[in-house]
């Protein structure tokens, strides 16, 4: 993110060889002036309070530091380290050679503020819908498991019945084709008794507290 | 108004001491030395010696933990490198001034060659 929207162009301007005590109270006001040669209208500095106290002399001229140029393109992170670097609250932004505006560090940190303040205030908005989401699928999916479980429970008792059953048949007193046909029927009622485990394991390693009890492969009847 | 009144009615009495005498300015020729935090930055003075004596002399900042700066006359120049003069000045000067101070320094110089010896003559 660039600088551009913050750079303020409503800035003072003073002359150079004009008293410090004869702008004091504007440098209280505006925090910064534009220091611009009245004769040739060339800019020759920002000054700022700073500037004042480092350089304590009679004229306005005599008490400007020496301050980076900066361009509106310039990143807000490369502007705060030249302003930590040089100890500057405020530095010039130039466009095409001349002076265009002044960048404050209050207004990039102002605006930095409101961004956190805003993004924290959607990140704690986010993490209500995400709650509520996981709460709404952990109901469901919960909800899911349950009618699984009990599907599974009220299917598998027929299916363990026809187990018990087929175990008491007397294959003796059946035809060879027939003992063939129950042969192929048990095999069948077994996949199907397989499946409806698996169902039931696969609930289980999802939630260990959905346990569905069955039975044993007793005969209910 | 009476004249009891007037003569109760106090007036100042003045006592005057007068001299005068001619001045130059600016009121140093040779060198002046700004030191750092003096109320008349290098930027001020060298405009109000412009104004005085256009072209009378150059201002040389100076890497010096007491001084800003220095001011030295042209005429000077002509017979000395600045940077010999800020040599010396380093060591006779600089050591001495105080924050805030400006210091005006006489500086002559007489300019003497001997064993001249040419041989086209």
């Amino acid at each position: 993110m660039n600088i551009s929207e913050l750079i303020r162009y409503d800035f003072k301007v003073v002359k150079p060889y004009v008293s410090i005590n004869s702008v004091r109270q504007e440098l209280i006001t505006y925090k910064a002036l534009a220091v611009i040669d009245d004769d040739t209208n060339i800019f020759l500095g920002v000054l700022t309070p700073f500037d004042v106290t480092a350089k304590p002399h009679n004229l306005v001229i005599d008490c400007l530091t020496e301050k980076t140029i900066l361009t509106a393109d310039c990143s807000v992170t490369h502007v705060l380290q030249t302003m930590e670097d040089g100890h500057s609250e405020v530095l010039p932004v130039f466009k095409e050679q001349q002076l265009d505006g002044l960048i404050f560090k209050k207004d990039i940190v102002d605006f930095l503020s409101s961004r956190k303040i805003e993004l924290e205030e959607r990140i704690a908005t986010e993490e209500q819908t995400v709650l509520q989401q996981h709460q709404a699928l952990q109901k469901q999916n919960q909800l899911l498991k349950e009618i699984i479980h009990t599907q599974c429970h009220k299917l598998r008792r027929p299916v363990a019945n026809v187990l018990g059953l087929m175990e008491i048949i007397d294959y003796t007193s059946l035809s060879a084709e027939n003992q063939r046909t129950i042969a192929l029927l048990k095999e069948s009622v077994e996949q199907l008794d397989d499946v409806i485990k698996d169902v039931v394991r696969k609930i289980n390693d999802t939630d260990n507290d959905i346990t569905p009890d069955f039975p044993d492969d007793s005969l209910t009847v | 108004m009476s004249k009891t009144a007037r003569n109760n009615k106090s007036e100042p009495h003045y006592s005057i001491s007068l001299s005068f005498e001619e001045i130059k300015l600016p009121p140093f020729h040779d060198i002046l030395v700004v030191g750092k935090y003096s109320p008349q930055g290098k930027h001020g003075l060298s405009r109000s010696f412009d104004l005085l004596i256009p072209n009378g002399f150059e201002m040389f900042e100076v890497k010096n933990e007491y001084v800003e700066a220095v001011f030295i006359n042209k005429k000077i120049l002509r017979k000395i490198p600045h940077t010999k003069i800020i040599d010396i000045l380093s060591v006779k000067v600089f050591p001495f001034i105080a924050e805030g101070e400006l210091l005006k320094v006489d500086f002559k110089i007489a300019v003497s060659f001997s064993n001249i010896e040419q041989s086209d003559i």
